[in-house]
């Protein structure tokens, strides 16, 4: 439902990260199979633009995911899974939404075969990620790694692809949504776990050059104004007060914190955001707050009670 | 009814491929909202 109200206020595209399917790589009887064909038909049916395929998306095999994801019509990217060598998946897709062409790589964890799967390969996820990126930078508005991967990868696919991605997805660690580091050019959100969350990233891409966090000017912005009220305090202070000690004292924090707002100036992240790309993360937690579809939820139910509720 | 003046619907016709261009949202910003989550592990919620 929250979804749905999002989109009934303005252009939405809905992804996925990955390791959406199974509790573990192992989940392989017959409850976890038809939970994980619930959770693919409910992404298809709302619209999920990608998915990339994370460890816990293959507990029944790449076939199971490739067959049913098709039936239920969810694209399923991953640059760097390999059966005997060759691609299993798309490694990436480009999507045309409200006028904003978005390119989306799949990136997978590395994998060296699994038993009951022979000559599945995670191939290095890093290097196949910044090959398939490559055939896509300057034909897209912006373009995002959905990536499956640790968390250290995920840092450096972001270093590596600095001028390259705009913008990191990491699912894999149930780290909890609402991280969004910024890297030399670009950011690594965390994707959340366990359906407790939906991330909302809002994009305004008309400007040009690198992308700027709004959050982090508001934060800057917020950091300048308790600078400049400090300083007036400890002038005060300065004012009268008679202690040379003292004085001193209160002359080196107000040097300190006069350095600080000099640097902060300097910076001036609000002349940076003019102009250029924006964006700015927000978390939904998905809780009583929220509206369950009745119908789905009964389904949901069957399987037992719901994460966060 | 009084025909519109001459001059007026000229401009009117000058304008028509800007307003037609205002209309559709073409060369307005250029905004969209990501939506997304990963980690589910095989958890749904119904409310999503």
């Amino acid at each position: 439902m929250y979804v749905k109200q999002l989109r009934d206020a303005g252009p939405v595209l809905l992804l996925d990260a990955g390791n959406a399917l199974f509790e573990s790589t192992f989940s392989s009887d017959g409850k976890a199979k038809a939970k994980a064909e619930l959770i693919l038909r409910v992404m298809g049916e709302m619209k999920t633009a990608a998915m990339a395929v994370g460890a816990r998306d293959l507990a029944l095999g790449p076939e199971f995911l490739l067959q049913t994801s098709r039936k239920v019509g969810v694209p399923v990217l991953s640059a760097n899974l390999t059966r005997d060598s060759k691609p299993i998946f798309p490694a990436s897709t480009v999507v045309t939404a409200f006028g904003v062409k978005v390119g989306l790589v799949g990136v997978s964890p590395a994998i060296q075969g699994l038993d009951r799967y022979p000559g599945l390969r995670g191939e290095p996820p890093v290097r196949a990620a910044l090959a398939e990126a490559a055939k896509l930078r300057g034909k897209v508005d912006v373009l995002i790694a959905l990536a499956a991967v640790s968390w250290a990868d995920a840092l450096q696919l972001s270093k590596e692809g600095a001028g390259v991605f705009d913008f990191v997805i990491q699912s894999g660690e149930q780290r909890g949504a609402g991280v969004m580091q910024r890297n030399d050019r670009n950011f690594v959100l965390s994707a959340g776990e366990r359906g407790r969350a939906v991330s909302k990233l809002d994009l305004d891409l008309s400007g040009s050059g690198p992308l700027v966090d709004l959050a982090e000017i508001e934060r800057d912005r917020a950091r300048r104004r308790n600078l400049e009220m400090q300083i007036e305090s400890v002038k005060q202070r300065v004012a009268g007060e008679r202690d040379p000690a003292i004085l001193k004292s209160y002359q080196q924090t107000l040097a300190s914190f006069q350095d600080q707002l000099q640097q902060l100036r300097q910076n001036d992240p609000e002349a940076r955001a003019k102009g250029a790309r924006t964006a700015r993360l927000a978390i939904q937690f998905l809780d009583e707050s929220v509206a369950s579809d009745p119908a789905l939820k009964a389904e949901v139910d069957k399987y037992g009670p719901p994460p966060a509720h | 009814m009084t025909p519109r003046p001459l001059r007026s619907s000229l401009l009117l016709l000058a304008l028509a491929p800007a307003l037609a261009l205002a209309a559709d949202g073409a060369g307005s910003a250029k905004k969209l909202t990501l939506v997304f989550n990963g980690d589910n592990g095989g958890e749904i919620a119904p409310c999503g």
